[in-house]
């Protein structure tokens, strides 16, 4: 969940056009997107995980001047090529095997974009970067370094420098041990013997990927010329965060220069702005929408949501910017076209095939349980299907089954399971009411898991002071009948239970559940002062 | 106020205001009990009475008229019950309570004997003449509350006054002081034997008197007039006069007001005021009951009332199955009630809230053709992400949103042929789509979670049935990595739906939801943009609630990246929505929680749901 913080004032003046805020509010989740908060000037919006190019404000004013219109098509950038180089060492292909750059000039580090650029930052850093291990953003001022720059792995303790925000020299084992971000950011190295750096041409250190930058490239307000590094794991995704940063900053007026990047076996000029093409046909638009709109209006879409596109019989050729990299499928192109349309717009028509609707077998049977039991004046409960050992078998006078299924990274200490029988949580409400009337007669028929299988259960229980074995055979021996189960009773030792008070239920061989008094130390256990009888029975719809 | 007229009135009030014209105007409500009861409560006090006599017969006990009415209210308070062992129990527990302090003054014999006696006579007849009482259609009046209560309506619509009084009760101290003659009477047999005349000193050997009583039986030989006193040489000598002679062969008016009481209490209003006052002024013969007594009066508008007739005619209570079997019903009235009498609530059995919704969900869906699905709450990693093309490093993967298993650890993987396609997609797409472009790996797919989604239903039918027209639904719990808070479960229930035939569209899809929430008594439903990792275009449902556009739901048309590794060649329109949320928006509940530990008397008092 990214939650960009946009100023009104802010985005129109990057938009050009005056928008009254109200309109505005109406548009964005038209976009795509939802309100979270609005604060005066301030409007705090959710965008989509599929659209990292919008966690800027500079990214929503390019998105917004398409969707109005004001200016459509793929965004043009001027990109000056350079000399200027970043080696990549061998060393890194275990370490962290990635790195992009790029270098913007010119750039006016105003509050509003330094704002914009932390947040972009940040939140590029928790969704695409997936907590700085597939994507670290690293953002310098130039204006101390001296090409050419190196990206390689070294010892952890063989180069010592001053972290962002500080003067003292750390060493990088000293860092992840001490320094705030290194202790946040440390498990992404956990496990490697050589640590990531960046240096350039006189051994400044840039930054420690993906942990901090060095402090010599501090950006400030007075920072004009800045580099861009971003180290990872996943070249294209890289690739797509540095265009998506370097084109927040020429939004902003900067100028795009590029770096070239050698790799061992390889050499990139980035960032590489050239837009991926597809090609789509209004056909197959048309199909998935349900519309039956032209080529042109189609490619029109297209510009509106800042693609290229050009229409040229049936088929539109589309230019995909190099900030977008959730265009994976010709389908993404539609979902856009849609957006730009007006979802308001999609017009309602119904399924054409004709089928019949049917129950499965399972919820009849239960459904014909639950009408039964409110005949007998029980009343209905829900209860979660996780739980813990504890309530499931400590509490029940049960020792643990080889069936039960445990949670491996649970919430807290009492929901760490999945319960195997309903009677626990139920016994879990009558303490909750133990101060209220009774009688209190409950069921409940919900599912349990046993091994990996999901099992239907119904199961009652009846607190009163002359609650017995007696009132319970009663009870299950009519809901049975009625259900049309044939059955036997055999002794029952479950120690939940009273012994001598307690009778196994045998369907066709098979024990299907029980009924009896429940043991004065269970009701104990739950600080119940009352008796409680109970039953609880598996469910299972006759084979068809 | 304005007096009642006759429909006002209630049988009871009826009944009481005829006995007080009976009564000649004004009872007490014993009285006015009495009389409404005539037969049966006296006798009551009969059979005690003559079990009393019986019982105390060779002691000399006396059970007083107040404790025996004292004893009849308790009776008739306590012991009127169906059960005629536990009535005959009761019976029992009562006499002896009451009567231990008596029996526990006798010798051993004695209690044995009178107990005997309690039980053997006393017991049956008491418990015969209670059965009566019960069979009584004037049973209401046993409980003086009744009649009082009557009595208090009457009076708040003027057609009776009450008075309150005090009035006394004498009884002797003791059953000696009765058999005892006064001393004034002792000494005057002492005069007779010696022929009209002794002295003081001879009167003192006299061994019926004791020498402190002597001055006392001298002062009221004299007050009375019986002897004259004279001083003689140095004796003072009692001449009996000629009133003293006449007394010799009967009574004075104080002892035979002392012979009554011996014979029981008697009201002030059956005594002399002077003779008992000098009974009273000797200190150790009476003792006073002060007794609070109500008069009831009946006023002109009350006896009005009466004489013009008032209709008790075999006024019916209850319609017992005697009256209907035998047609007596035609004969009587049946009485009128109160309406507004409390009646309690009764705690009968109802479906939870929630179920409810779920019953109204999977109604819709099946009267909208759909067929209902469910494939339990433990899946594989395989079915609940990789099959719904979800990369493996997506953040919905990771340990703190989705719940993994400790046990069972993995799961095994379906067919080759259905995992290979998948693996494929994944890794470089089909040729129409990119493909996420990374390296899938088996072991994440054999992860066993607890389902997140009931998509999961959802892809492992379209897997097993990729040809068109499927329309499938499921509705169930699944669990997410969230901290309970009041607004986040880490299980809630997911409702899904699919569509999936040649030529579904979009436009279908919004038809849907319109069909499904209008259903759901949804005012209005619009669409906007929304994002789901499995649909493509993905929609966000907004219904019109109370006034706002509320998100509810997620709706889209499955990527083909999820349906083509499974050979659906069909477009799938999908929705689905969490109950809990609106269940709690329907309800106006501010705590999720509460849907599953709920407060009993909330689910005991919850309307059912339109």
């Amino acid at each position: 969940m990214a939650i960009i913080t946009l100023s009104y004032r802010d985005l129109t003046a990057l938009m050009g056009q005056d928008i009254p805020q109200e309109e505005l509010l109406a548009m964005l989740p038209m976009l795509g997107s939802d309100i979270d908060s609005v604060d005066g000037d301030v409007m705090n919006v959710e965008f989509f995980p599929n659209r990292p190019d919008l966690y800027s404000v500079e990214g929503v004013a390019r998105a917004v001047r398409g969707f109005i219109g004001k200016e459509t098509g793929l965004a043009n950038y001027d990109i000056t090529h350079t000399d200027n180089v970043l080696n990549v060492d061998p060393s890194v292909a275990e370490i962290r095997p990635f790195i992009v750059a790029g270098i913007v000039r010119n750039v006016t580090m105003t509050d509003e974009l330094i704002a914009s650029l932390m947040e972009a930052q940040e939140k590029l850093h928790l969704t695409l970067g997936r907590k700085r291990k597939k994507v670290a953003i690293g953002v310098h001022d130039m204006s101390q370094l001296k090409f050419p720059f190196t990206y390689r792995a070294v010892e952890p303790k063989s180069i010592k420098f001053a972290p962002l925000g500080y003067t003292m020299e750390m060493d990088m084992a000293e860092i992840l041990e001490r320094h705030e971000k290194g202790m946040e950011y440390a498990s992404v190295l956990e496990g490697k013997s050589l640590y990531p750096i960046i240096l350039d041409a006189d051994g400044k250190v840039l930054s420690f990927p993906p942990i901090i930058n060095g402090n010599i490239t501090t950006v400030t307000e007075s920072t004009t010329d800045i580099f861009l590094d971003l180290t990872g794991t996943d070249l294209n995704t890289l690739k797509t965060a540095l265009n998506i940063i370097a084109t927040l900053l020429a939004e902003r007026g900067g100028k795009i220069e590029t770096v070239k990047v050698i790799y061992p076996d390889n050499e990139l000029v980035l960032p590489d702005l050239a837009p991926r093409v597809r090609e789509i046909t209004a056909l197959e638009v048309n199909a998935l929408l349900g519309t039956d709109y032209s080529p042109k209006l189609i490619a029109e879409h297209l510009r509106r949501m800042r693609f290229g596109a050009e229409a040229s019989g049936d088929k539109i050729t589309v230019q995909v910017p190099g900030y977008r990299n959730d265009i994976i499928h010709n389908v993404d192109l539609i979902e856009d076209i849609a957006i730009s349309a007006g979802f308001g717009n999609i017009p309602s028509t119904l399924p054409r095939s004709i089928t019949f609707g049917s129950e499965r077998p399972l919820e009849v049977l239960s459904n014909n349980a639950r009408r039964l039991m409110f005949g007998h004046s029980y009343l209905e409960v829900k209860s979660l299907a996780l739980s813990c050992e504890k309530e499931q078998f400590e509490m029940m006078h049960r020792s643990e089954s080889s069936a039960l299924v445990k949670i491996q990274n649970p919430i807290n200490e009492y929901l760490t399971c999945v319960r195997m029988t309903l009677a626990p949580s139920m016994m879990m409400f009558l303490k909750a009411n133990k101060h209220r009337d009774l009688p209190q007669n409950i069921f409940e028929a919900g599912s349990i898991v046993s091994g990996t299988k999901t099992i239907r259960h119904l199961a009652a229980l009846s607190m009163h002071s002359k609650a017995s074995f007696t009132e319970m055979k009663s009870l299950v021996q009519t809901v049975l009948r009625d259900l049309n189960i044939t059955f036997e009773l055999v002794q029952c030792d479950d120690p939940v239970y009273i012994p001598g008070r307690a009778a196994e239920i045998i369907v066709a061989d098979n024990s299907i559940g029980s009924f009896g008094e429940y043991h004065p130390q269970v009701l104990e256990n739950f600080e119940l002062g009352y008796p409680v009888a109970g039953f609880e029975i598996e469910l299972e719809p006759p084979q068809s | 106020m304005c007096p009642a007229t006759e429909r006002e009135l209630g049988m009871t009030e009826k009944r009481v205001l005829i006995a007080l014209v009976k009564l000649e105007g004004f009872g007490t409500p014993e009285q006015i009990q009495e009389t409404l009861l005539p037969g049966d409560i006296a006798k009551l006090s009969d059979n005690l009475k003559k079990g009393f006599d019986s019982a105390f017969a060779d002691s000399n006990i006396n059970v007083s008229e107040h404790q025996r009415a004292m004893l009849i209210e308790t009776l008739l308070r306590d012991c009127l019950m169906d059960d005629e062992k536990a009535m005959r129990n009761r019976v029992m527990e009562t006499l002896m309570t009451h009567l231990s302090g008596y029996i526990m003054g006798l010798d051993v014999p004695g209690q044995r004997n009178t107990m005997g006696k309690i039980l053997g006579d006393t017991v049956p007849s008491v418990v015969s003449s209670l059965k009566a009482i019960m069979a009584s259609e004037d049973r209401i009046f046993v409980s003086q509350v009744e009649v009082m209560n009557a009595c208090s309506w009457l009076r708040a619509k003027s057609l009776v006054e009450m008075s309150e009084k005090l009035e006394k009760h004498y009884s002797l101290l003791s059953k000696r002081a009765g058999e005892m003659d006064l001393p004034e009477r002792r000494a005057l047999k002492a005069l007779k034997k010696a022929h009209g005349s002794m002295s003081v000193d001879e009167l003192r050997k006299d061994k019926n008197l004791k020498s402190e009583e002597v001055p006392i039986a001298m002062g009221w030989l004299k007050r009375k007039g019986w002897v004259s006193i004279e001083k003689k040489a140095n004796e003072t000598v009692l001449e009996l006069t000629q009133d003293g002679k006449n007394m010799l062969s009967k009574k004075g008016l104080d002892e035979e007001l002392i012979e009554r009481l011996a014979g029981g209490e008697l009201h002030e209003s059956e005594v002399n005021e002077h003779t008992i006052d000098s009974i009273i002024k000797r200190q150790d013969i009476v003792r006073i009951r002060e007794e609070v007594v109500r008069t009831v009066i009946i006023g002109q508008e009350g006896i009005d009332l009466v004489n013009a007739g008032l209709d008790i005619s075999e006024e019916i209570t209850n319609l017992t199955p005697e009256l209907i079997q035998t047609g007596k019903w035609r004969g009587g009235n049946i009485r009128r009630y109160d309406i507004e009498t409390f009646a309690p609530n009764l705690s009968g059995g109802k479906s939870h809230p929630l179920q409810q919704y779920i019953e109204k969900v999977r109604g819709i869906f099946l009267n909208m053709g759909f067929m209902e699905i469910d494939y339990g709450f433990v899946q594989s990693a395989f079915w609940n992400m990789d099959a719904l093309f979800t990369a493996q490093d997506h953040p919905a993967r990771e340990m703190h949103d989705t719940l993994y298993l400790k046990r069972p650890g993995s799961m095994e993987l379906p067919d080759s042929r259905l995992v290979n396609p998948v693996k494929r997609m994944h890794e470089q797409g089909d040729g129409e789509s990119d493909g996420w472009q990374y390296a899938w790996q088996e072991t994440e797919a054999r992860k066993a979670l607890l389902r997140t989604h009931t998509t999961v239903n959802t892809i492992r039918y379209l897997a097993e049935h990729p040809e068109p027209p499927v329309k499938v639904f499921s509705v169930g719990p699944v669990f997410r990595k969230e901290a309970v808070d009041p607004t986040h479960l880490p299980e809630f229930i997911q409702v899904e739906g699919i569509v999936m035939e040649e030529g579904a569209n979009l436009t279908m899809l919004v038809g849907l939801l319109k069909e499904f929430y209008g259903r759901m008594g949804v005012e209005d439903m619009r669409i906007r943009p929304g994002y789901f990792p499995y649909t493509e275009p993905s929609v966000e449902p907004e219904i019109f609630h109370n006034g706002n556009w509320m998100e509810l739901g997620g709706a889209g048309i499955f990527r083909p990246e999820v349906t083509r590794p499974f050979g659906i060649k069909h477009p799938v329109l999908a929705w689905g929505l969490g109950l809990e949320r609106l269940v709690m928006t329907v309800l106006g509940m501010d705590d999720i929680r509460k849907l599953y530990v709920s407060d009993i008397d909330w689910l005991r008092e919850s309307p059912i749901i339109e």
